[in-house]
């Protein structure tokens, strides 16, 4: 479907955490939106760790669409949203 | 330039220019997400892994021939509204600033994708990737490398 994809049903609230810098941060959602850029690459190196498989460039592509559908999630969130997607 | 350089800047040029943007959205944060596909629409539509795609992990803006319409900093909702003004439009040029590999994607609509590397001593984040369609990705990154990846 061609379109722009916008979170649109998701409510924009802003940081439950005081982490303006988000490096590293993952117990809640950093302020700054590169904060939460690194989280999205925090969680996939994780997520990669703790199941020993490497995403592929497809579904690397996969998590970084599925996260952005997802209002406001936090850092264990994104660990789920991809063990979800992809398996644990 | 080296060789390198003129191979990457020259495989990033082929990639983009005469695609038209079929997809646009927010990832997390502000990582942009762009889908491409042919402009001509000739024959049967790619399917999506098979299309140029650029995901920006990085700083970026966007303008038009007289204003900034929005930067990768602004509130969500201000990011999402201002990434109409790209949909369906064709990359016409595509402008690669050394030794930075800063990328201004210029659209036949007026409008200009200005992408900004903001790591360069990290060994943790890329700055940008491009997916070809030749199995390729063009990253910059971790930190300041630029490299080819492609995947068996």
């Amino acid at each position: 479907m061609a379109g722009v994809l916008v979170p649109g049903d998701s409510v924009i609230v802003r940081a439950d955490s005081d982490d303006g810098a988000g490096d590293n941060q993952k117990a809640g959602r950093p302020k700054s939106n590169v904060g939460q850029n690194k989280q999205a690459r925090d969680a996939v190196r994780d997520y990669e760790r703790q199941t020993g498989r490497k995403l592929s460039r497809c579904q690397l592509r996969q998590a970084h669409d599925e996260f952005g559908r997802h209002p406001n999630p936090r850092y264990a969130d994104l660990i789920d949203i991809l063990k979800d997607t992809f398996g644990d | 330039m080296t060789n390198r350089t003129d191979e990457i800047v020259a495989k990033i040029e082929g990639t983009l220019i005469h695609e038209a943007v079929r997809k646009i959205a927010l990832g997390l944060g502000s990582i942009l997400l762009i889908e491409l596909d042919s402009a001509e629409g000739d024959g049967f539509p790619a399917s999506p892994s098979a299309r140029p795609y650029i995901r920006v992990e990085c700083a970026w803006r966007i303008e038009d021939k007289e204003n900034v319409l929005a930067a990768s900093e602004d509130p969500r909702e201000s990011m999402a509204l201002s990434l109409n003004a790209l949909h369906s439009q064709v990359v016409q040029e595509v402008g690669v600033s050394l030794p930075g590999f800063d990328l201004r994607i210029s659209f036949d609509s007026g409008h200009s994708l200005l992408i900004f590397p903001v790591y360069a001593n990290s060994q943790d984040y890329e700055n940008w990737t491009i997916q070809t369609t030749s199995n390729e990705d063009i990253v910059s990154g971790p930190g300041r490398r630029i490299q080819i990846l492609s995947e068996g």
